[in-house]
């Protein structure tokens, strides 16, 4: 009886170990380099979809004696479609308003268009994207329109497989404005929080 | 050799209760039901000198009940505030009286997406109501028999959007989050002026405005 209770008592605790070593395997982010369940997907972000939010208002309030006013960009949402290697995305931002005494800055952002990713480092943590945009922008109380096409870098740091944080920088071209055709580039201003859903 | 039975029931207990924590789902990611939220952004800024620049979310006070992968959602902010000045400006003796009222509201649904242990995204839709009342007075004692100038404002206001919230899991019990919205929102004014002897006249005005409200707010929220 003795020795039956001390084999049981040694198998949970073996067990105990085994779960709580898997338990840490699971915890540990050490999938990016792995793929996911489809066989034919290249990257872990293939087949899923990423919502970014711009975080720049809240993080710019959270760092000490950096007490100036912040332009967190025109763009607010981020929504991404990921097929095996690119993505269709969508890029919005609006701020509307029919009061005349509101003397912010009344915006509309939208923009269509397909991105693909690179991973830069070997475990897939560190990434750049490389985008083409159609944009469409009208900005200030004296309206300016743009549309026109948006060439855009990003970089972004994946804390793990499902959140990650980016940046990016465009390059727009089009029509807009009082000279008609308008030439910028934007410098990266905003940082994104973006979720991957399955 | 007694102790063992309790032993192996301790060990075997300690392991499922190990197994349970590991999971994500939503039930052990909100083990309580009820949550209250109070907007900490000020507080954080004051204490470590942060940037105290960009608007605020104009709730002060979120309360959340969680029903699944689903939760009901509200917050409130309410503002009195009652000012008597007597003033002597150039000769002239005032009496300058303020009254006012704000108090916004929203509810709304939202649905939950675990990310992993700690954290949760989350989407939904809101509505928004606002009641507002402005009542100012001005009272002239200079001139015989006086004159006063009074301004009786009432605005109300309606909205709705969707909207999305990042939350970050300190303990079972304490969290912190933040959140992004696009709402559009009409409201609808009507003053009331009178002066002296004149007859009163009325004035009124509607505004409407669509905006994505990024994250400027922090949360702190406790369950219970």
């Amino acid at each position: 009886m003795k020795k039956s209770l001390l084999t049981i008592a040694i198998f949970a605790i073996v067990l105990g170990i085994g779960t709580s070593q898997d338990a840490k395997t699971k915890s540990v982010p050490s999938v990016y380099a792995e793929e996911d369940e489809y066989e034919d997907d290249p990257y872990f972000w293939s087949h899923s979809k990423e919502i970014g939010i711009n975080f720049t208002p809240l993080i710019s309030k959270l760092i000490p004696f950096n007490l100036g006013q912040n332009d967190s960009g025109n763009i607010g949402l981020r929504w991404k479609k990921y097929y095996a290697t690119r993505a269709f995305r969508i890029n919005f931002g609006a701020n509307v308003t029919s009061d005349v005494l509101d003397i912010g800055n009344p915006f509309i952002y939208l923009a269509f268009g397909v991105e693909k990713r690179y991973p830069i480092s070997k475990d897939k943590k560190l990434t750049y994207t490389s985008a083409w945009d159609l944009a469409f922008s009208v900005e200030g109380q004296e309206p300016d329109a743009f549309f026109g096409i948006a060439k855009g870098y990003g970089f972004e740091y994946h804390i793990t497989k499902r959140i990650f944080l980016s940046t990016e920088a465009q390059m727009n071209l089009g029509i807009g404005g009082e000279e008609g055709i308008k030439v910028q580039f934007q410098l990266p201003t905003a940082v994104f929080v973006n979720v991957r859903l399955y | 050799m007694r102790f063992l039975p309790f032993f192996l029931m301790f060990v075997l207990s300690a392991n499922f209760v190990y197994s349970q924590k590991e999971s994500t789902s939503i039930e052990s990611f909100y083990p309580y039901k009820n949550e209250l939220g109070i907007n900490f952004t000020n507080v954080l800024g004051n204490v470590f000198s942060l940037n105290p620049n960009n608007a605020n979310s104009p709730y002060g006070l979120t309360y959340r009940r969680h029903i699944g992968q689903k939760s009901f959602r509200s917050a409130f902010s309410f503002l009195v505030n009652n000012e008597i000045n007597n003033t002597f400006i150039n000769g002239l003796f005032l009496i300058r009286t303020i009254n006012q009222t704000t108090s916004q509201f929203r509810i709304g649904l939202e649905k939950h997406i675990v990310l992993n242990k700690r954290v949760l995204f989350s989407y939904g839709f809101d509505l928004l109501g606002m009641v507002k009342t402005d009542n100012s007075s001005v009272e002239d004692f200079n001139n015989f028999g006086g004159t006063t100038f009074i301004s009786k404002e009432t605005t109300f206001g309606g909205g709705a959007g969707p909207m999305l919230r990042l939350e970050y899991k300190i303990s079972d019990r304490l969290y912190i989050s933040s959140e992004c919205s696009l709402y559009g929102f009409y409201s609808s004014s009507t003053q009331n002026l009178e002066f002296g002897n004149q007859a009163p006249e009325q004035a009124k005005s509607s505004e409407s405005s669509i905006e994505l409200i990024l994250p400027q707010s922090l949360f702190f929220n406790i369950s219970f």
